[in-house]
């Protein structure tokens, strides 16, 4: 006799369960984290120089925070390096060909940061606007960056990035007087998609929209430690 | 090509939930803001099935669109995420499904004159 069974449905994301580890452990040392989504070169690396810098001394007296970085890129420890010389601790995971970062690859990356002496860190995933949407890799933010010689027309274009990050980022817009580019196209093509994304266009060379994007981390960071701190808070 | 290691991530589970009893259908859902492509995931389903050893039985994969429940209270198909809501226009909106993968109907064999 045999009979046929109907097992219960599976979801495939192994990565979820490391992702949710990675993240109690990063949460645990009052530490926020973002994962960095965009294509190559759009300025990803570039950013975290200026947000490093300007986090560490900020210019209206609040306190500074720290930032540790996961490089993520197909080879080379290059963007390594250059985080290392804007002067915070980071490390690179070189993914061999792979197309985006999982959960376990962060999982080994973090045992070479120390997080007690971090307040944000940021994962910057391997350059890509697709593939690296769908995995959990252990953030509390996921940040869509999109730079403007790539296109207004970018977030209807490659929409699923868009609809499920918490902020996009519009880099380089001190090149928009030599583009065609529409910056309220994109914006408002971001908003239709996600109706509660933050937009941030801004400037690394000039430093055009930095204090946004800071005081958004770091608005983000003290609301994660409130949270933390807040006792018999209600399990949500 | 992510769609391997998602194929991968599929066999394993598979083969872990069948717990040794023979696979004989499948049904995977693929979500549309998932990013990984049907038709590269049944490639690789071939192809890392084979490499492994493990028998998926027959297997259909069906591409899932982005679900979004708008502020007005309707609930919907998004097929174009641009497009605002066919109820009452607006984007004000949450997805509440097509951004996973997964297994939504695995059916094993069981040989129950083994059992005792
Ligand atoms: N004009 C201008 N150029 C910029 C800006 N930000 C970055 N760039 C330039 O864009 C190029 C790529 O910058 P990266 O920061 O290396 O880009 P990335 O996204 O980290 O690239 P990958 O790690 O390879 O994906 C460099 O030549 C930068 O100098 C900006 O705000 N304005
Ligand atoms: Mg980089
Ligand atoms: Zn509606």
């Amino acid at each position: 006799m045999t009979k046929r069974i109907e097992l219960e449905k599976i979801v495939i994301d192994k990565g979820d369960e490391i992702a949710l580890a990675n993240r109690r452990m990063i949460e645990e040392a009052g530490v926020l984290a973002l994962n960095l989504i965009g294509s190559p070169g759009c300025g990803k690396t570039t950013l975290l120089e200026h947000t490093i810098a300007a986090l560490a001394n900020p210019a209206d007296g609040s306190p500074p925070l720290r930032i540790g970085v996961i490089e993520g890129d197909v080879q080379t420890t290059l963007d390594r390096d250059r985080i290392r010389r804007a002067g915070a601790p980071a490390a690179q995971i070189e993914t061999d060909g792979a197309c985006r970062l999982d959960a376990a690859m962060v999982s080994r990356a973090l045992t070479e940061l120390d997080l007690d002496e971090l307040d944000l860190l940021v994962i910057e995933n391997v350059g890509n606007l697709i593939c690296p949407t769908g995995p959990k890799l252990g953030e509390h933010l996921k940040i869509a960056v999109l730079s403007t010689p790539e296109g207004d027309e970018k977030p209807a274009k490659y929409p699923a990035v868009f609809a499920l990050a918490d902020a996009a980022v519009f880099t380089k817009i001190d090149l928009l007087p030599h583009l065609t580019y529409d910056l309220d196209r994109a914006a408002g093509d971001c908003r239709k998609i996600n109706s509660r994304i933050r937009v941030f266009p801004l400037s690394s060379v000039t430093g055009d929209g930095m204090d946004d994007w800071t005081g958004y981390l770091r608005s983000a960071r003290a609301g994660l430690v409130a949270e933390h701190e807040a006792p018999g808070r209600p399990a949500s | 090509m992510h769609e391997l290691s998602v194929a991968a991530d599929i066999c394993r589970a598979v083969a872990e939930h069948a717990a040794g009893r023979p696979v004989e259908r499948l049904t995977i859902e693929v979500g549309a803001l998932s990013c990984v492509n049907p038709e590269a995931l049944d490639f690789a389903l071939d192809e890392v099935a084979e490499a492994e050893g493990v028998s998926l039985g027959q297997w259909t994969i069906e591409p899932v669109p982005a679900r979004a429940r708008c502020a007005c209270g309707h609930e919907y198909e998004a097929e174009n995420l641009v497009e605002p809501c066919p109820a009452c226009s607006g984007f004000d909106r949450e997805y509440v499904a097509g951004d996973t993968v997964l297994v939504r109907q695995l059916i094993v064999v069981e040989r129950n004159d083994e059992a005792d």
